[in-house]
């Protein structure tokens, strides 16, 4: 087992081939070694608050079994045309990542910082479906994004980009 | 405040505070799983954030751009191709006002972002008729002095040479938006006296007229000369490739020119001559026999591929022997027969015709009324080459019986459209053959006048009622039902009565702060 330590202190207890889908804690537990002080040392996670761990967790418990993507296999996401597959996000997955927005960007930040790249995937296709089909002012509402155009930019931005109505 | 509204207004303000401080590298990746270009484009539009981010992926959008746009489509590369010149000559003249550039002339490239949104912008104008409109006075034709962004012809068939009028859009001297103008073929030092224009060809950069002298009763073919100019110098006079003979079959593809040239009307013994018409060259090989038809598959620095039929006389289905003949200009001879192949072909009536598709594909087919049978000979073949380290053959790879009246590749949607005799638009796909059944709106003039459609998404989902808004539909511009018309990519010339109106369709290139 392993104890993980939350910005605001919580500490969690997860199995060691569970968590080393984060190839950050993998790598550091590797360079630790096979102690048994890894087991009683909790590692501190202070990027992370404690209820993105426990979904963290969960995504980890969950995907135990599945091959550990990692930063190289990028390219097996295109087709043999060049375009880019559309990943479908299954159920299970899909139903891990309703969650509020602030939440979802919280696991994206985590994924990223604990070094989970199927997770990364995930959630930033999450957050990807949900620009699909809104106008620049209804994804400007979604994700609370300050227009800094001028009023002449913005005039040109739709003039020009206008062609996107066809959706 | 409410709880319930004090909690939100807290939620946002998380929100706000989490997507400012969204690294811009997890940002990237956000826009790297999206697979909505569309989505992407609109993303972009919410702030400067943003739309520097999603412009960055430069190789992203090059590959979005060949994918969807190819340049294997000739009208998708001269609208590429006048969109980069106009952009580097808008940005370096404006860069030049301003005298904060040092190599002003070359400009910069545009961003393949742009380009790509430019390009889908260019076809949605068209379809919902936002253009600018351009009143070119026939008294006030000049001689522009700047930079040449694109031409439009408007010649008339037996009309004099001299009364030919070309619409130009030049970045002139001292302005900062590409303004149009009427110029005229300069025929200085040429005798074009009494010589009307027996047909004429253009490519993205140069004009090839045949001029004869009028045609005399009965007779069916006459003495031609060919003049060529390059759009950008159609002030100077024309170069003169060929006089006294007869001319036929002329293609044009790039700055190659083809044509099979006899020097007798009568004659069985045939040439095929071919101009490089950037350096001014001709070059003459004779033909064992006379070709039915031949088209220019492919052009390369130094030649092109020629593919040519030969039918053999013979009731209905006529056996057609196509073959692809290389003509270089550093290899000697400089024609010379690649590989042959025999098709039977269903004739009925009309000639056999070749048309270039892209570099690879060319489509051989026939006019064809009768009820189509399956055992029937086919009207329509699909000719492709296949290139190897050290050949090139060809052979058929698909070929179908279809009544139509004639057929028009649409290369970067890899569709053919056929005229059925019955009226009907049929879609056939380029790979197979097979049909398409959502034939929606391909019946809008616009995408025939523009050579430009919308990406598949927007043309599967079109509904089938869809129409464009044509300009002769305007009252405003008060263009006669008789109009003539010729278009670019990014515009048409209207010519009706003495009136000359341009309608352009471009957005110019602006800087974003």
């Amino acid at each position: 087992m392993v104890k993980l330590t939350s910005s605001e202190g919580t500490e969690f207890d997860v199995e060691r081939s569970v968590i080393e889908r984060s190839l950050l804690i993998k790598n550091l537990l590797d360079d630790v070694g096979e102690s048994d002080t890894c087991a009683y040392t909790p590692i501190p996670l202070p990027n992370v608050s404690g209820p993105i761990l426990a979904k963290v967790i969960e995504y980890c418990e969950h995907h135990r079994n599945d091959p550990v993507v990692g930063h190289g296999d990028a390219d097996a996401e295109l087709d043999a045309s060049g375009a880019r597959v559309s990943d479908e996000i299954d159920e299970w997955d899909m139903e891990f990542c309703k969650v509020d927005q602030g939440t979802l960007f919280e696991m994206i930040l985590a994924a990223n910082y604990l070094d989970i790249r199927s997770m990364l995937d995930l959630t930033c296709k999450t957050v990807a479906n949900m620009i699909k089909n809104k106008t620049p002012e209804e994804i400007r509402k979604t994700f609370n994004i300050t227009n800094d155009f001028s009023p002449e930019e913005e005039e040109q931005v739709q003039r020009e980009n206008a062609w996107c109505e066809d959706r | 405040m409410t709880a319930a509204k004090m909690q939100q207004h807290c939620l946002h303000f998380h929100l706000a505070h989490v997507m400012r401080h969204l690294p811009d590298e997890l940002l990237e990746h956000i826009i790297e799983v999206s697979d909505d270009e569309a989505a992407l484009v609109r993303l972009s539009c919410a702030s400067r954030r943003f739309r520097a981010c999603v412009a960055s992926r430069q190789t992203h959008w090059h590959e979005c751009y060949a994918r969807q746009f190819p340049s294997s489509d000739e009208k998708e590369l001269q609208w590429l191709r006048q969109y980069q010149r106009m952009h580097r000559l808008v940005k370096a003249h404006n860069r030049d006002s301003t005298g904060d550039a040092a190599d002003l002339r070359q400009g910069l490239p545009p961003s393949w972002f742009e380009t790509y949104c430019r390009r889908c912008a260019a076809e949605y104008r068209w379809r919902h008729g936002k253009y600018a409109v351009h009143q070119l006075d026939k008294t006030s034709v000049t001689r522009p002095e700047g930079m040449h962004i694109q031409s439009v012809p408007l010649v008339r068939k037996a009309a004099s040479l001299n009364d030919a009028l070309i619409a130009s859009q030049w970045l002139m001297e001292g302005q900062q938006q590409p303004k149009w103008t009427l110029e005229r073929l300069c025929c200085d030092g040429v005798d074009v006296a009494g010589m009307e224009i027996d047909s004429y060809l253009c490519s993205d950069e140069y004009l090839v007229a045949v001029a004869a002298q009028p045609r005399e009763d009965n007779a069916v073919s006459r003495r031609c000369v060919l003049y060529s100019w390059h759009f950008a110098a159609l002030s100077k006079p024309p170069r003169t490739l060929a006089i006294d003979g007869w001319i036929y079959d002329i293609d044009i593809h790039r700055n190659w020119l083809l044509g099979q040239y006899i020097t007798a009307a009568n004659s069985r013994q045939a040439a095929v001559v071919m101009y490089d018409l950037a350096e001014g060259q001709r070059y003459v090989r004779n033909l064992d026999t006379w070709s039915a038809a031949h088209c220019i598959q492919r052009s390369t620095a130094d030649g092109v591929f020629i593919i040519k039929t030969d039918c053999f006389p013979a009731a209905s289905p006529v056996m057609v022997s196509y073959q692809l003949s290389e003509l270089t200009t550093s290899i000697t001879p400089a024609l010379f027969r690649r590989t042959a192949r025999r098709q039977a072909m269903s004739k009925g009536g009309g000639n056999i015709m070749l048309q270039r598709i892209n570099d690879d594909c060319s489509i051989m087919w026939t006019y064809y009324s009768g009820e189509p049978s399956p055992r029937g000979a086919p009207n329509l073949a699909l000719i492709e080459t296949c290139n190897s380290a050290d050949s090139v053959s060809l052979g058929i790879r698909w070929s179908r019986l279809v009544a139509m009246w004639t057929v028009v590749p649409i290369p970067s949607c890899s569709l053919l459209a056929v005229d059925c005799i019955d009226g009907a638009k049929m879609l056939l796909r380029v790979d197979d053959g097979s049909t398409v059944h959502n034939i929606a709106a391909l019946e809008l003039d616009c995408w025939t006048y523009s050579g430009l459609y919308p990406l598949e998404y927007q043309l599967a989902r079109m509904p089938k009622d869809t129409t464009w808004k044509d300009p002769r539909n305007d009252a405003t511009l008060c263009l006669s039902s008789n109009a003539r018309e010729a278009s670019s990519p990014s515009a048409t010339l209207y010519n009706g009565c003495s009136t000359f109106i341009v309608i352009d369709y471009s957005v110019y290139p602006r800087q974003l702060k």
